[in-house]
């Protein structure tokens, strides 16, 4: 059992040569050793090292279960909202400072690369990496990637030669299904601790669970036959039974706190909707410059996504329902250019007239709610053209401001925040590297304008509605009459009723939705290709009614999993 | 103890900049900034200015600083770089208290009790090893064993106390030390560890046997079971199993079952390379320490104690009884035990402390009366001797 590393004989030739080592260097590297030695189950160290991280009992129970019940493979299946992610970080953290992580994967949706990697970073100090296309897997000892591009044979390959100390997939209910690559990829993976996150193990019946559960430990509910038998009730295969029994070995791989259970208070998140009235040169130049792109998307030379005009399009749709400033750089890029000389023209034309419209009515309403509200307000908008023309305006008027934009560096950022927290009344801010700061002193959020994709709308608005507010949270958004962001707009609040959703339900919903990362250009599509209101308005409705059905699946797989759940409990209690 | 970690973070952080050549600025404790040599720059991909903190609370004030813990890279990298240094190195301890008796040993009584010889110097071994405990947990125990090495002592005469191994030291310029069997002192320090860690090891070994059998038991019923169900639903398909009828055809059961055979037997093997006990012990360092040492005798020659003075720690160790010949191992030397006679016993505790015997019946040594002027002592009764010897108060009666 007790084995001799045979390195000892190059330290005795060593002596026996009298080859003798500074002993300052030999003191360093004995203190090294001892801080590099894999520490025993003791007291959670990851609390005191994270950074802005509540001590909430539920996640410190969680993570001392997983860490000394459970050997480091578990479910982790709380409730939306009860911060699974802060979970699974400690948990990795705990591992790293325990020196029993040395390498680690992390597999989540193409959407939740970068929040993982800055929660990570900041809270935790551990710097992931995000996987670009073409690197390899071994590069790299602390990785975030997503599961599609994992499981590709030749990436799955690689991959599976690793040996993993820790390995997390988020929004694990998509390996329900045993039949699908991306199972039998996870069932391969060489790693000692595995953690699964999911609000909703069970998406239509309790096979998936039995998949989950399987994957971690295989056996702990028997072949799926025998599960079927003893606790999968006759004709409903969504129906546990003996959940008794059930709960008690689920309960050997998993962990699921309810809301209710905890302490915590949600605060409630309101939304208001102004639907701003723009001045003359406003609307002229947002329908110039919509009639534009909808004659070059249909120009074959610019249509073609290869072309990446298509692109350019797109962005110029999306900043000039930003504000008029916004769009000068790409018209101006345009006029400079674009394959036709028609179209280069009137960009030199449309950038010229952007540049001097300074009149804008999103920000006399915005002026307006800064002087009435007593609180400190967060605008958010995609371009640095209207962050700009915001700043300069709003501090004009001698109202005090901090920016927060991409680009910036880690110091720079530090400083804009404290400057918001402690002086200034309105932050102003892209949606660049936003995640992971600690926002909560503040409770009203400005949607300056749109994101065409619900999910950065909702990263947007988590920077303050998360655990941690203690407040009800206002959020504010501005749009402007038969603008793309008003029909948007217009589907998120009644098609997927999105402001009224808890944290990280919309990750769900979307889950469902059947292309989701192509929600932008689907948007965009329709938008450039209609020819008339009538037909922007039925393609608005088809995108909403494909949204509600995700909700509804959703909504469906919540209360499957109440259900499942609840009787699961009362099976225990 | 989470702030304990921190400091000895902190410390290591110091110590490492120091080491190779970084200027430290700020204060003693807490964030700190280093200007860093270039080549540490580029060893350690590090800006040349370099702010460092080690608690959270430290970055609001410091918000440009890295937190260094471990997993952010920068610390790694100078733990890597540290751990490559070398794990060999020779001390010469300085002992505490030089000079003439007088100025330190702790009375006047004492002195009149006390006669030094010539300083000597023992070498001693101090192995520090890394104990790698792995299973489905793993850990690691660091820990040190000193042995005494063979020949006990070196005594040249020279200025041994040179620290020869700091920079800052001149070289004494001394002669080699005399060869030392340094395998046998490994074997006995591995002895002594395996014997420290004895329990542990046990309880160790015991729980993660217990957890790999009932992980492969579990496995076992799982996949025989599902092997089982596959023969089922070929029987109920086909009827009963006739293994000439069913050779080679590659039945889409038969299949599932081979394949879930083989899945269980790489499952169990990973389960096993994974997780099944080791202990590894890892040689770390080797550290050879010169202590000074000092003989000492108390009381007559014939009945009294001859000790060895360790002058690095004040304690006196290798006791001999002069009387019976019985070594009394070490005892801490205290400034109360030697100058105040009504204090011994309270002080050095009942089972070494006695009293001699008005009629206490010593055997006689064989050896000449010892006349050396070292060893006259100005007290004419054995009282130190029988102070500290138990088989010599067991004689008389008196333990």
């Amino acid at each position: 059992m007790l084995t001799l590393d045979p390195g000892y004989r190059r330290l005795l030739q060593s002596y026996r040569a009298a080859q003798l080592d500074p002993y300052r260097e030999v003191r360093l590297r004995l203190q090294a050793e001892a801080l590099a030695a894999r520490r025993g189950p003791a007291e959670l160290q990851a609390f005191d090292l994270a950074r802005d991280v509540i001590r909430y009992p539920h996640q410190e129970q969680a993570v001392r279960r997983v860490l000394e019940e459970l050997k480091g493979r578990a479910l982790l299946a709380d409730e939306v909202g009860l911060g699974k992610t802060i979970e699974a970080g400690i948990i990795l953290s705990e591992y790293v400072l325990r020196g029993l992580a040395r390498r680690a994967l992390i597999l989540v949706p193409a959407s939740l690369q970068r929040q993982w990697r800055d929660e990570l970073r900041l809270k935790f100090g551990l710097n992931f990496h995000i996987r670009r296309r073409g690197e390899h897997f071994r590069g790299h000892p602390f990785l975030i990637t997503t599961l599609d591009t994992a499981r590709v044979r030749r990436n799955q390959n690689e991959i599976l030669d690793q040996n993993y100390d820790v390995v997390i997939v988020d929004e694990a209910h998509r390996l329900k299904n045993h039949r699908t690559l991306s199972y039998g990829f996870a069932s391969a993976l060489a790693c000692r601790r595995l953690l699964l996150l999911t609000a909703t193990p069970v998406n239509n019946d309790l096979r998936e669970l039995y998949n989950l559960v399987t994957l971690l430990r295989p056996g702990t509910l028997g072949t799926f036959p025998a599960f079927r038998r003893k606790f999968v009730a006759r004709g409903d295969r969504r129906i546990p039974r003996n959940t008794a029994e059930l709960s008690r070995k689920l309960s050997e791989v998993m962990i699921r706190t309810r809301r209710q259970d905890t302490a915590i208070r949600f605060p409630a998140r309101t939304a208001e909707t102004a639907l701003v009235e723009p001045t003359a040169d406003e609307t002229a130049i947002y329908a110039d410059v919509t009639a534009f792109v909808r004659q070059a998307y249909r120009e074959p030379a610019l249509k073609s996504a290869a072309s990446g005009w298509h692109l350019v399009l797109q962005v110029l749709q999306k900043e000039i329902g930003s504000s008029p400033r916004a769009a000068v750089h790409t018209l101006e890029k345009l006029a400079a250019r674009c394959p036709q000389r028609e179209r280069r023209e009137e960009a030199i034309e449309l950038a010229q007239r952007a540049r001097s419209i300074e009149a804008s009515s999103k920000l006399a309403h915005l002026i307006e709610l800064v002087e009435k509200s007593g609180d400190k307000v967060i605008v958010f908008t995609q371009f640095r053209g209207t962050l700009r023309h915001i700043a300069e305006t709003l501090a004009g008027r001698g109202i005090g401001i901090s920016t927060f934009l991409g680009g910036m560096t880690e110091v720079q950022r530090e400083e804009a925040i404290r400057c918001f927290r402690d002086e200034a009344r309105v932050l102003i801010s892209t949606d660049a590297g936003g995640e992971g700061r600690n926002l909560q002193f503040c409770r009203r959020v400005v949607n300056f304008d749109l994101p065409w994709n619900p999910m950065k709308l909702e990263q947007r608005i988590g920077r303050v509605h998360r655990l941690g507010q203690e407040r009800d949270v206002f959020v504010h958004n501005y749009s402007a009459r038969h603008t793309v962001e008003s029909y948007v707009l217009d589907i998120l609040q009644k098609k997927l009723n999105m402001f009224e959703l808890v944290v990280g339900e919309l990750d769900l919903i979307l889950g469902n939705y059947p292309d989701s990362p192509g929600l932008e250009d689907s948007v965009f599509k329709l938008w450039a290709s209609s020819d008339d209101e009538r037909e922007i308005e039925r393609g608005f409705r088809r995108l909403g009614e494909e949204l509600a059905l995700a909700r509804e699946r959703y909504e469906h797989v919540r209360e499957l999993d109440r259900l499942i759940f609840e009787a699961l409990r009362q099976g225990t209690g | 103890m989470a702030s304990g970690r921190i400091a000895e973070r902190e410390r290591f952080v110091r110590d490492f900049l120091r080491y190779h050549g970084a200027r430290l600025e700020g204060p003693d404790h807490g964030a700190f900034v280093a200007e860093l040599p270039a080549a540490l720059v580029r060893r350690l991909k590090a800006p040349l200015r370099l702010e460092v903190a080690f608690r959270p609370a430290e970055l609001s004030e410091h918000p440009g600083a890295t937190l260094l813990a471990p997993g952010n890279p920068l610390f790694d990298r100078m733990l890597r770089l540290a751990r490559r240094g070398g794990g060999l190195s020779r001390r010469y301890l300085r002992p505490e208290r030089m000079g003439e008796p007088a100025s330190w040993l702790p009375s006047a009584g004492a002195l009149a009790a006390a006669r030094l010889g010539t300083p000597a110097y023992r070498r001693r071994l101090l192995f520090t090893f890394r104990i790698a405990y792995r299973a489905f947990e793993g850990y690691d125990d660091i820990r040190s064993v000193v042995v005494g090495a063979n020949p006990p002592s070196a005594a040249d005469g020279r200025d041994f106390f040179r620290d020869r191994n700091l920079t800052e030291e001149p070289e004494p310029g001394i002669d080699p030390a005399p060869p030392v069997d340094v395998e046998a002192a490994l074997l006995t320090a591995l002895a002594e560890i395996e014997r420290r860690i004895a329990p542990q090891m046990a309880r160790f070994v015991q729980r993660a046997e217990g957890q790999l059998a009932n992980e492969t038991e579990r496995l076992r019923e799982f996949y025989l079971a599902a092997i089982a169900e596959e023969k089922t639903r070929r029987e109920r398909r086909n009827g009963p199993r006739d293994d000439h009828r069913s050779e080679g055809r590659g039945e889409p059961e038969v299949i599932a079952a081979t394949g879930r055979k083989l899945e269980w037997v790489e499952r169990v093997d990973r389960e096993t390379r994974l997780f099944a006990p080791r202990v590894t012990v890892t040689l770390l360092g080797l550290e050879e320490i010169w202590m000074p040492v000092c003989p000492l005798a108390l009381g007559t020659p014939e009945e009294g104690v001859a000790a060895e003075l360790d002058l690095a720690s004040g304690e006196i160790t290798h006791l001999v009884c002069q009387t019976c010949k019985t070594p009394l191992g070490g005892v801490p030397l205290t400034g109360a035990r030697l100058s105040s006679p009504q204090a011994r016993g309270r002080v050095a505790g009942a089972e070494t402390v006695c009293y001699p015997p008005p009629s206490h019946d010593s055997p006689k040594s064989d050896s000449p009366k010892h006349d050396s002027p070292e060893y006259d002592s100005p007290r004419s009764d054995n009282s130190w001797a029988q102070s500290f010897c138990p088989s010599c108060a067991r004689a008389s009666g008196r333990a």
